[in-house]
């Protein structure tokens, strides 16, 4: 599968729970996936309830070698990502 | 005068990343809570910039993990999938509270940049709520660099480090 087309069928997959806007998907030169999920969905949520929300989505809408390409997804509020860029 | 450059190595990197692991413990029993916070997200820098010195020998002067995480492929040495949620967990948790410019502030002024992103005492369900927002957040970010430390050490010793 092409590194465009996984990185749309992951981004698709995190859309059922939420919006484009809240989605930062980068492919890796090697075709790995890196990125951000920056949500306020994700206030008072610790952090292992977060990524486990994202990969039960990830697991549901996914084929096991396409989730084998994701490298790493970050879960941010967006006061996270903010205090982070500043 | 000769110019006095310094060069670092992965293997710089790799046992500065160590050291600062255990000073960052060290300060955190001595109540040293904003400093350790500090102290264990540079560890966690020092060891991905071990890894990505070992694939790319170009130096970097930024402190973004985001960037570190990319270059290092740290993150893709895991396979197992319930390791890889702990550990992603982990580097999530150092991602969410460290930045580099930690080490400039006050505690009070931590203090306040952690109730600020909303991780002050309350965030944390199993601390009580006499707890102080420093002592959670290093106690949470020590024992995030734990998981990422055993996991990186293993991978380090299988990958790099000779046989005798």
């Amino acid at each position: 599968m092409g590194k465009k087309i996984l990185k749309e069928k992951i981004k698709n997959a995190l859309k059922t729970e939420f919006t484009e806007q809240e989605i930062d998907l980068e492919s890796k030169s090697n075709g790995k996936i890196i990125g951000f999920v920056i949500s306020d969905k994700f206030k008072e949520m610790n952090d292992f309830d977060r990524q486990k929300w994202v990969w039960n989505i990830l697991d549901e809408n996914l084929e096991l070698s396409e989730k084998a390409s994701i490298a790493i997804l970050l879960t941010l509020t967006d006061k996270e990502s903010e205090a982070y860029r500043s | 005068m000769a110019e006095v450059k310094f060069k670092f190595n992965a293997e710089d990197y790799y046992y500065a990343a160590l050291e600062r692991r255990n000073e960052a413990q060290h300060l955190y029993v001595k109540e040293h809570y904003s400093l350790s916070i500090y102290v264990t997200g540079l560890s966690i820098e020092c060891l991905l910039r071990a890894f990505k010195y070992k694939k790319d020998k170009t130096f970097d002067e930024r402190h973004d993990i985001k960037v570190l995480l990319k270059f290092s492929g740290f993150s893709e040495e895991i396979n197992d999938h319930d390791i890889q949620i702990e550990i992603h967990t982990a580097i999530n948790t150092v991602y969410a509270i460290w930045r580099n410019n930690l080490r400039f502030m006050s505690k009070n002024k931590m203090k306040k940049y952690l109730k600020d992103i909303g991780r002050d005492k309350g965030f944390y369900k199993n601390f009580p709520k006499s707890a102080d927002t420093l002592k959670c957040n290093s106690r949470k970010l020590l024992d995030a660099s734990y998981k990422i430390f055993n996991r990186g050490v293993s991978i380090w010793e299988k990958k790099f480090l000779k046989k005798k």
